[in-house]
């Protein structure tokens, strides 16, 4: 894991964002510049405290500077890890809110998911919150993103009452969900067979 | 032009008393970021909001959410009052 | 596909409007997205410093016709765009939830709902901060981790394993330039890695795991709410406190967690007083470790730490232009931490500290090593020598503050061997500690600061910090010596 490598090619200069959003000028400002060597990439994206670096140990086996509380993870992290016989990368970002920045931090993973193309984003939300958490969700999808929608800690839900049904969900939003309890790892493998489905159907339709 | 409207149904949160509990009627301030924020933490017109606590700071409860918040950003939230 | 949201008529014909003047410009974001992000005035399209960029920008899009859209579709909805947009989405976030979702009939209560209401009531949480800094820094870090630890470990490494080093080296290199490279008293082994090891090293971890818990509880962002008053008058906000705290642990990691503040102004701030003021934990625990023998020493350098903190904050705050600094932080639930997460992100933090000092302290040796074979060392020292007597210090303290640049806490690991040694005691000991403390931060603070801050504004705060902290010892100095204050 490279943090300083990092934190220098995903924090664009206000100055060359403009160019970066709207393509001016070089065309390699677009390329991919985490995908190098991998097939795909994926991005955990989410606001503060759900879960999100969690769900990365997981899912790549790499200890990042996990934190729950704002204001502790600024770099992104990139782990690996085998699924569907590809290598998939994941990136874990700065916690953000919405798609339109406020902080420095929600800027650095804003600018990740527009502009770096990461093959899919997985949106992590805290079930305890769903309204709240939808409206990034919401922002995602209609910025065409490829979106997986992670309902964490459904655990801590289900003491307070609170049920979620994922296919309900699914079938509103029209894209994969998985209804998780990351610190129990329940729905780990589910996510696994998804992000897995995800990486036969994206490796198919670049074959052909 | 400079116009206000001043109603006593719809207060701004810093001048509640603590434990005042109420329906958020609008959400407003000349800075556009302080709203955007507002919004972005899940707090909307519409939804009912607790005054838990002025000092040291404002804090707010709005649906499950616990927010602490300064006294500019308090009084851009416009409420109206149902109850202590 | 997801069906896009719908949104008020006047605001979708801005859209289209906004979409039309995109015109076909190829683009990785879809024009609907970016109409929709210049419509809420997104910052980073809508700032574009540098002038070049601004008027290229200016040629390819019309954003005199976006602001008068916006304003037009304004007047249209009475309310601000970027309000009604969200609130758009929100309804139809809401509506899925209720649609998604079983929702309990009754709101519950919060878990430990009397704990955060003692931890956040003014009469009853500012005693309980004062209470966790009291044992989980003073104690935990510094007496127990600077004083008990550090005595074991730096007592083993000096009775066991240096002598033993020295031995092998001398046997292996009969040449004494390379012996003292390796062994001796500055040696990598003897010097770099004693100090790494034995100082540094107990007294990071036992605060990394102080702070992990108090992070993982969920307790910081109370903090942030009881200082965030206080905060104000120095030009910061209460969400600076997190960096500041951590500054406590490694002002380096610090100066890279004030990205995580609002504004400029606040990150200057931050970085000012982090590079100034905050002692991180090796040095804390050395220091607190040296003068707790004093308390009267102690309470000296605790009264100016803090009078110099709120006092440069306060200017800071007045000189420093920007924005004022706006406080809102999202209070989660207290839950008692998990140990498995604790000890988890202890060893991260460990870990990443670890790689980062440890090639610096080597490197140190090695060039303690090179520039005394050189002269150029004995040449700085010896330039440094009348400062330290104009501080009222003996001249065997100037290679301390000499180390004390390569890494802070070596520096004061240096003034623990100095104490040790009997050289420094009483008034010296405290004007030392106050100097080094507010000293120039190490070459990694340096390095971070240049990197996140810029060039300007690094040499600014680095000139700034040299000139005052020197300045200050030697007023310290005399004014304890003219109140006759004797430790």
């Amino acid at each position: 894991m490279d943090c300083h490598d990092c934190h220098q090619s995903c924090q664009p200069k206000s100055h060359n964002l403009g160019g970066k959003l709207f393509n001016f000028g070089s065309k390699k400002l677009l390329k991919k510049n985490f995908s190098q060597g991998s097939t795909t990439t994926i991005a955990l994206v989410g606001s503060p405290n759900v879960g999100k670096s969690l769900l990365f140990n997981l899912l790549t086996g790499t200890y990042v500077t996990v934190s729950n509380y704002p204001g502790t993870t600024v770099e992104i992290a990139k782990g690996n890890r085998i699924i569907g016989g590809e290598k998939v990368t994941f990136l874990d970002t700065p916690g953000m809110y919405s798609l339109i920045p406020i902080t420095e931090e929600e800027n650095v993973a804003r600018n990740l998911i527009l502009n770096q193309k990461v093959d899919l984003v997985i949106h992590v939300v805290d079930a305890k919150h769903l309204a709240k958490m939808l409206n990034l969700t919401l922002q995602l999808l209609e910025a065409k993103l490829p979106v997986l929608l992670v309902v964490n800690m459904i655990d801590e839900a289900k003491k307070l009452g609170i049920w979620v049904d994922e296919n309900q969900l699914a079938h509103r939003l029209s894209i994969p969900v998985v209804s998780m309890a990351a610190v129990k790892k329940v729905g780990l493998q589910k996510l696994i067979a998804k992000v897995a489905d995800y990486v036969r159907a994206n490796s198919l339709s670049i074959a052909y | 032009m400079v116009y206000q409207s001043f109603s006593v149904d719809y207060s701004p949160l810093n001048y509640l008393g603590a434990k005042t509990q109420g329906v958020i009627t609008a959400i407003r301030n000349k800075d556009d970021k302080i709203v955007k924020k507002l919004l972005s933490m899940g707090v909307h017109t519409g939804m009912h909001i607790t005054l838990e606590q002025r000092f040291p700071s404002f804090v707010i409860k709005v649906g499950q959410t616990r927010i602490a918040i300064d006294k500019n950003i308090a009084s851009s939230i416009k409420v109206r009052v149902i109850g202590r | 596909m997801f069906e896009q949201i719908l949104y008020p008529s006047p605001i979708e014909a801005a859209i289209t409007r906004v979409e039309s003047l995109i015109g076909d410009r190829k683009n990785s974001i879809p024009h609907r997205t970016m109409a929709l992000l210049l419509l809420q005035k997104d910052p980073s399209l809508w700032s574009v410093s540098d002038s070049d960029m601004r008027s290229q920008l200016k040629q390819e899009l019309d954003f005199a016709e976006i602001e008068s859209i916006i304003a037009e579709t304004e007047a249209a909805i009475s309310e601000s765009l970027t309000f009604a947009i969200a609130q758009a989405r929100h309804q139809l976030a809401m509506e899925i939830e209720q649609d998604v979702t079983i929702q309990p009939h009754q709101q519950r209560a919060f878990k430990h709902e009397w704990l955060h209401q003692l931890s956040v009531h003014p009469l009853t949480g500012i005693p309980i901060l004062l209470l966790v800094l009291y044992f989980g820094i003073y104690q935990f870090v510094g007496v127990f981790g600077g004083g008990i630890l550090v005595d074991g470990m730096e007592g083993f490494f000096e009775s066991e394993i240096n002598p033993l080093v020295n031995t092998i080296v001398a046997t292996i290199f009969p040449w004494t330039i390379i012996q003292d490279l390796f062994a001796n008293d500055y040696g990598i082994i003897t010097l770099g890695i004693r100090y790494a090891v034995a100082i540094v090293l107990p007294i990071v971890t036992i605060f990394f795991l102080m702070f992990s818990l108090l992070e993982d509880s969920g307790y910081l962002p109370r903090i942030s709410l009881l200082v965030d008053r206080l905060f104000k008058t120095i030009g910061l906000s209460g969400r600076s406190i997190i960096p500041l705290v951590l500054g406590l642990g490694c002002g380096t990691m610090a100066t890279l967690v004030t990205r995580t503040l609002e504004s400029k102004r606040e990150r200057i701030i931050a970085t000012l007083l982090l590079a100034l003021t905050i002692p991180c934990s090796a040095q804390l625990g050395v220091i607190l470790g040296l003068l707790s023998q004093e308390p009267a020493a102690l309470l000296v350098w605790a009264t100016v730490m803090v009078t110099i903190f709120l006092g440069i904050g306060f200017l800071a705050g007045k000189i420093v232009s920007g924005e004022a600094s706006c406080f809102y932080m999202e209070i989660p639930p207290l839950r008692v931490p998990s140990l498995n997460a604790i000890l988890t992100k202890t060893y991260v933090r460990l870990k990443w500290y670890f790689w980062e000092i440890l090639p610096l302290f080597i490197l140190a040796s090695v060039l303690i090593w090179a520039g005394k074979l050189t002269g150029l060392f004995d040449f700085i020292v010896t330039g440094l020598e009348p400062v330290m007597l104009w501080l009222g210090l003996p001249k065997e303290a100037a290679p301390t503050f000499l180390y004390g640049f390569f890494r802070r806490d070596y520096g004061a690991a240096g003034m623990f061997d100095l104490h040790s040694s009997g050289i420094l005691a009483g008034q010296q000991l405290v004007v030392a500690a106050v100097t080094l403390t507010l000293f120039i931060p190490c070459i990694a603070q340096l390095q971070f600061m240049f990197k996140e801050r810029g060039l300007k504004n690094t040499i600014a705060i680095a000139s700034f910090v040299v000139f005052f902290a020197f300045s200050l010892g030697y007023f310290l100095n005399q004014l304890l010596t003219i109140m006759e204050l004797s430790f």
